[in-house]
């Protein structure tokens, strides 16, 4: 299966030390999206915002959920 | 650079069907301050970025790194509920240390067999390469310490079959007031089930039905474990001679010496509540035993207090 623009960039970030401090400083959530997609537009990567919006959320939700997978 | 620069630290284990995953959060420049590891990952974990980029690899993975970077200069076993949190914020109070606090993830690595019973026999570079997942060096620190879960004193042969060479202490209370607090609020490890039956007592095991009698059968069985494996690099730590024993026996137990500033650091973070550092720090021994039940009380009698009587007279052959 094809990989997905987010996910490419996902695995760009996670090689590149100064990406992640570019990235990890934003704290504010509208703020970091707007960055994410940015830097993704940068590297000739079509991330969309609901895509990134989406992950997030789901992310959150697997966090809370931790213990249950413990 | 990649993904396994310092500011990666383990968050726990997760699982991706039947094989087990360690996921990764970024620390960015977060003090590992809080009083326990899991709140200062819980912090991290909620930003955006490790929500978009935390990701998992291999547990097994984890078997090539064997070193931590920073030294393991000690580990802090204990009862519960008797102090060690101060320990660890003390010793967290000085910018040379980093000190996790019941570091989920190396809980999940002892538990693996529970739920994968062929783990057993890797536990040992598994325990190795997760102390040296935490233990990067992130900034100037140079010396590790972990205090680790109450029912992990049950695994002090596994600990050290892991650490052989790295010191540990024991921190301990009366038994009385212990039970009150498990009594107030009980932690998951307390409830029947959740240690594995082989590491308990048969009396413990028979207390199943009686949730205080429980405790106290668990607690006889932390209690006997420290007393059976004491010569075995251990040292005893009563909860009366906190804070002072943070800045005096159990450094020096370590292979640690502090300055006089140092010292000053550790004390000012003794005069806060070790689990609420907002709060300043009040006694509360007196009302632990005035609140304890009747049954209580004789149940502590029974069975904790001929232990706690055998640690008392060990810890005072350990100071001559």
């Amino acid at each position: 299966m094809a990989q997905t623009a987010l996910a490419e960039f996902q695995a760009l970030v996670l090689q590149d030390d100064d990406l992640q401090q570019d990235l990890r400083g934003r704290l504010d959530r509208e703020d970091f999206v707007q960055r994410v997609l940015e830097r993704a537009r940068e590297r000739g990567l079509a991330v969309g915002r609901a895509e990134v919006e989406a992950a997030l959320n789901a992310s959150m939700q697997s966090w809370l959920m931790r213990w249950l997978d413990r | 650079m990649s993904r396994h620069s310092a500011a990666w630290v383990p968050s726990g284990i997760r699982w991706n069907g039947a094989d087990p995953m360690v996921e990764w959060c970024h620390l960015g420049d977060l003090p590992i301050t809080d009083p326990f590891f899991e709140q200062t990952v819980d912090r991290a974990m909620r930003q955006p970025f490790n929500l978009l980029f935390g990701h998992r690899t291999p547990l097994h993975e984890l078997e090539q790194a064997q070193q931590a970077e920073l030294k393991l200069a000690g580990l802090i076993f204990h009862m519960s509920r008797c102090g060690s949190t101060v320990v660890s914020q003390m010793l967290g109070a000085l910018e040379r240390n980093v000190v996790l606090s019941e570091p989920a993830a190396l809980d999940q690595v002892v538990r693996l067999p529970t739920r994968l019973p062929d783990m057993r026999d890797r536990l040992v570079p598994l325990m190795r390469g997760m102390v040296a997942a935490l233990g990067r060096k992130r900034h100037a620190e140079r010396d590790l310490v972990i205090k680790l879960d109450a029912w992990h004193v049950l695994l002090l042969p596994l600990f050290r079959r892991a650490f052989p060479t790295v010191p540990w202490v024991f921190v301990y209370r009366e038994p009385l007031e212990v039970l009150s607090s498990l009594a107030r609020s009980r932690p998951a490890q307390m409830l029947p089930g959740w240690i594995p039956a082989s590491l308990l007592s048969p009396a413990a095991l028979a207390a199943a039905a009686d949730i205080d009698g429980y405790a106290v059968q668990v607690l006889a069985c932390y209690l006997r474990a420290a007393i059976d494996h004491l010569a075995d690099g251990g040292l005893l730590v009563k909860y009366r001679e906190l804070p002072e024993a943070a800045c005096t026996k159990i450094p020096a137990h370590f292979g640690l010496r502090y300055g006089e500033a140092e010292l000053a650091a550790m004390r000012a973070a003794a005069l806060q509540d070790a689990k609420s550092p907002r709060v300043r720090f009040r006694p509360d021994g007196a009302a632990k035993r005035e609140e304890a039940s009747a049954e209580m009380r004789l149940l502590t009698e029974t069975h904790l207090a001929p232990l706690h009587a055998r640690l008392e007279a060990l810890r005072l052959a350990q100071r001559s």
